[in-house]
């Protein structure tokens, strides 16, 4: 099987949106192999880089999940149900964190494994994917390799989801993936803005699942924002997928999970491949979720940075959608390759290209405030502006 | 830490109160077994503690896990702090291949790696078969690939084994006809029986001959316990031959299966099939890649030692049981199945409130225990709470 050519990408505009109706994409135009977060597509940093391409957690667990992480060494050589703790143990805690019960959730090697299990039990040959036009990649690759149909939605003017013209098209669908907030435009959605689209797509195509990823959930700092997994837990066509890769800074060690009515997760805990979430995870995942207080100060951290990074590239002129992820969308105004090329000369790894959007845009994940300080001299000499006075503090 | 990761397992698998013999049989199971030892006293721990405190011989691991080495190289990786483990893993993947395909003497394009050897399994179901082509799986084996295929509502054609507990191999060519994929599962999980290499290479080309376009998956998941010399493993044939893929797992002789990795071997358009599949480089965690590249670093010597390991305590485990007058299969495998004479169920359960827990073999075999040999020291315990309870 060779490569599937690239290029033709989605062809989508979200500038002009003539009809309200969403475009079919079809399926054998492309192939989705950078949309998807990671695997390759991740430069391989050299010692001093700061690498921002990844929207990781720059500073790490902590030391209390890493004591949880190491406590289970001498677990190793034990499958994950038979170790102490055990898988149920952490389907125990993860429940308990989004108080449900182990019934409601199904652990994956990442969320990405609970996506992949998603697609292959709700999309079919005649019940298409509905995503964006620009969002998380995952769900269309594995509607790819399934051979299922799927669309993709174009974003609104302002770089959001259109979740109307989402649920719109969600007539007749297997699934919806809703990514709140959004990869890699780091928009965000309100609660009620959702609930109104779970409650419009219920009512128009009541077979129709929604999945919400809310892999950065952790990140966002907005108060109109709200979880739909207590909507995931009581409705059989909602699940919510979170991570452990993010905010938790546990990217490396392969742990998400998926929550939904006892009824709808317990196929999908079938459809898992293996027995994905590793001895070690398990650690320090428990570990994490008895300290709150760390992914509280990892969000105030974050939403400083964020805040300081913004502040750089509204002084310096150009646009940022309002971010309320661990990274941003930035209108540089130039193609992102050669921005992203020249950047990486001077030690600093920005993600690759988004296509419809990779002529104008670019995706800066969050750092330290010592890396952003660092990276913001080096985008300022690379985009031709004076480094705005004070920006970073 | 080095201090707690060389901590026994056997201090914390502590037996719960040996029960008398005359109340071994008593049915109950799991939760069950549980709430009985909670009423009678003999334990105060919750369920899940309870479960993990005993000598497991339930999951054919290895019990004594990886060793220091692949324990230092996963602590170095994570950094002092632990930062490494908030980076994605992709640095490490070429490293962890390249180490795989050094130490089996094929090329990295031959490789692919997954979260154990069961998603490689259920990987390739999906990919190797469809709508009308169904998989063809011995009866029993290891579930994971047929149970997919079911999952997924395709035909599997599950073909009982010969009378000497191994996989029927004339038969399998018969039901190969038209079939996406065959699982060659050598040696075969729960059973313990191998097949000669000739056997295997014979069984690979009729099955070509009768049904061209089908591959053959050989689990080789306990590949390091066999000691029958006519055994060989199927990488060789694999490499060359489109229609053969080899699944291989650190879970069992490499004493890694809390860290989940297992792989494919295969002909670089096979495992370019596999490679479709973008989840499976994604599901293998930062450490576990490195302990892996530490493992194979060591050269072959550790595991012929795991080996030497296994099969004196499994000589000592399956003599015990000839000496009782117990029938079991030639085991080639790091467990044994072994006729008890009355119903396997209720021998678990007794075992259980014993602390001691085996394993599930088939209901095909419902009077057939299955053992995992644990630690020598594991076994000697374990063998008393045996006599026990058969008498």
């Amino acid at each position: 099987m060779g490569q599937r050519p690239h290029g033709r990408l989605i062809q989508v505009s979200i500038d002009v949106r003539p009809t309200p109706r969403p475009r079919i994409i079809g399926q054998a135009e492309r192939g989705l192999d950078e949309q998807l977060e990671g695997t390759m597509l991740l430069a391989r940093p050299a010692p001093g880089d700061v690498k921002i391409d990844g929207n990781e957690n720059p500073v790490g667990p902590g030391p209390r999940v890493l004591e949880g992480l190491l406590g289970m060494f001498d677990e190793a050589g034990r499958y994950p149900f038979n170790s102490d703790p055990s898988q149920s143990d952490v389907s125990s805690a993860v429940a308990e964190h989004v108080d449900g019960t182990p019934e409601h959730i199904t652990l994956g090697g990442g969320s990405s494994e609970v996506l992949r299990s998603a697609v292959r039990l709700f999309v079919g040959p005649d019940r298409p994917l509905v995503t964006s036009g620009l969002s998380y990649g995952s769900v269309i690759t594995a509607a790819e390799r399934f051979g299922y149909p799927w669309r993709a939605v174009p974003l609104d003017a302002e770089l959001k989801l259109d979740l109307g013209a989402m649920a719109e098209a969600a007539r007749g669908a297997g699934m919806v993936y809703i990514c709140n907030p959004n990869n890699p435009t780091a928009t965000l959605h309100p609660g009620t803005a959702m609930e109104r689209c779970i409650d419009r797509v219920h009512a128009t195509s009541p077979e129709t699942v929604i999945v919400v990823d809310e892999a950065y959930h952790e990140y966002v700092t907005d108060p109109a924002h709200r979880t739909m997994i207590p909507h995931a837990m009581e409705r059989r066509n909602v699940v919510v997928t979170r991570t452990f890769s993010k905010a938790y800074g546990l990217a490396g060690l392969r742990l998400g999970y998926g929550v939904g009515h006892p009824e709808t997760v317990a196929p999908l805990r079938q459809h898992q491949l293996s027995a994905n979430a590793n001895v070690l995870v398990m650690g320090a995942a428990l570990a994490a979720l008895q300290d709150p207080q760390h992914v509280e100060r990892e969000r105030e951290r974050n939403a400083e940075v964020r805040q300081n990074t913004v502040r750089f590239f509204e002084r310096a002129g150009f646009r940022v959608p309002e971010s309320q992820a661990n990274f941003l969308f930035v209108d540089i105004g130039r193609p992102a390759s050669a921005f992203r090329a020249a950047c990486a000369e001077r030690n600093v790894l920005v993600a690759r290209d988004f296509p419809p959007m990779e002529k104008t845009h670019c995706r800066i994940s969050l750092g330290t405030i010592d890396e952003m300080r660092r990276a913001c001299e080096v985008f300022a000499a690379v985009l031709g502006v004076e480094a705005p006075a004070g920006a970073l503090q | 830490m080095n201090a707690r990761a060389k901590q026994t397992s056997i201090s914390r698998r502590r037996f719960v109160t040996t029960l008398g013999a005359g109340a071994a049989f008593i049915s109950a199971r799991g939760h069950e077994a549980w709430a009985s030892a909670v009423l009678g006293g003999r334990t105060t721990e919750p369920f899940s503690r309870w479960q993990t405190s005993q000598i497991n011989l339930s999951s054919n691991e290895n019990p004594l896990g990886p060793g220091q080495h692949v324990l230092d190289a996963m602590r170095d990786i994570l950094g002092p702090e632990g930062a490494g483990a908030a980076r994605y893993m992709f640095a490490q993947q070429d490293e962890t291949i390249a180490a795989i395909a050094r130490a089996h003497g094929v090329a990295q394009d031959n490789v692919r790696i997954g979260a154990g050897s069961s998603e490689i399994l259920r990987v390739a179901a999906d990919v190797f078969t469809g709508s009308d082509r169904p998989i063809v799986s011995p009866h029993p084996t290891f579930e994971s690939a047929a149970s997919y295929v079911a999952l997924l509502g395709r035909e599997v054609r599950r073909v009982p084994l010969d009378r000497d507990f191994r996989s029927d191999l004339d038969a399998m060519i018969d039901a190969s006809e038209g079939a996406g994929l065959v699982i060659h599962c050598n040696p075969n999980n729960p059973t313990a029986t191998v097949h000669s290499a000739a056997s295997t290479r014979d069984f690979i080309e009729r099955v070509h001959r009768r049904s061209p376009e089908t591959t053959i998956l050989v689990d080789e998941a306990y590949h390091h316990y066999v000691t029958d010399r006519e055994y060989e493993s199927a990488i060789p044939i694999a490499v060359e031959d489109p229609l053969v893929v080899v699944a291989r797992t650190f879970s069992k002789a490499y004493g890694m299966a809390g860290l989940r990795v297992g792989f494919a071997v295969g002909h670089p358009d096979t495992i370019a099939r596999l490679a479709e599949w973008r989840g499976m480089d994604m599901s293998t965690n930062l450490p576990a890649r490195v302990g892996v590249v530490a493992t194979l670093q060591r050269g072959g010597g550790p595991i012929v030692q795991e080996q030497a390991r296994n099969t004196g305590v499994r000589e000592f485990t399956r003599t015990f049981f000839r000496d009782a007058g117990y029938e079991d299969t030639d085991s080639q495998a790091n467990f044994i199945l072994v006729d008890i004479r009355r119903p396997a169920d209720e021998f678990r359960s007794a075992c259980l409130e014993q602390g001691v827990r085996i394993g599930q073999g088939s209901p095909l075999y419902p009077n057939h225990a299955r053992i995992t040999i644990g630690t020598q020291a594991e076994m000697d315990r374990a063998t008393d709470v045996f006599a026990a309870i058969l008498g």
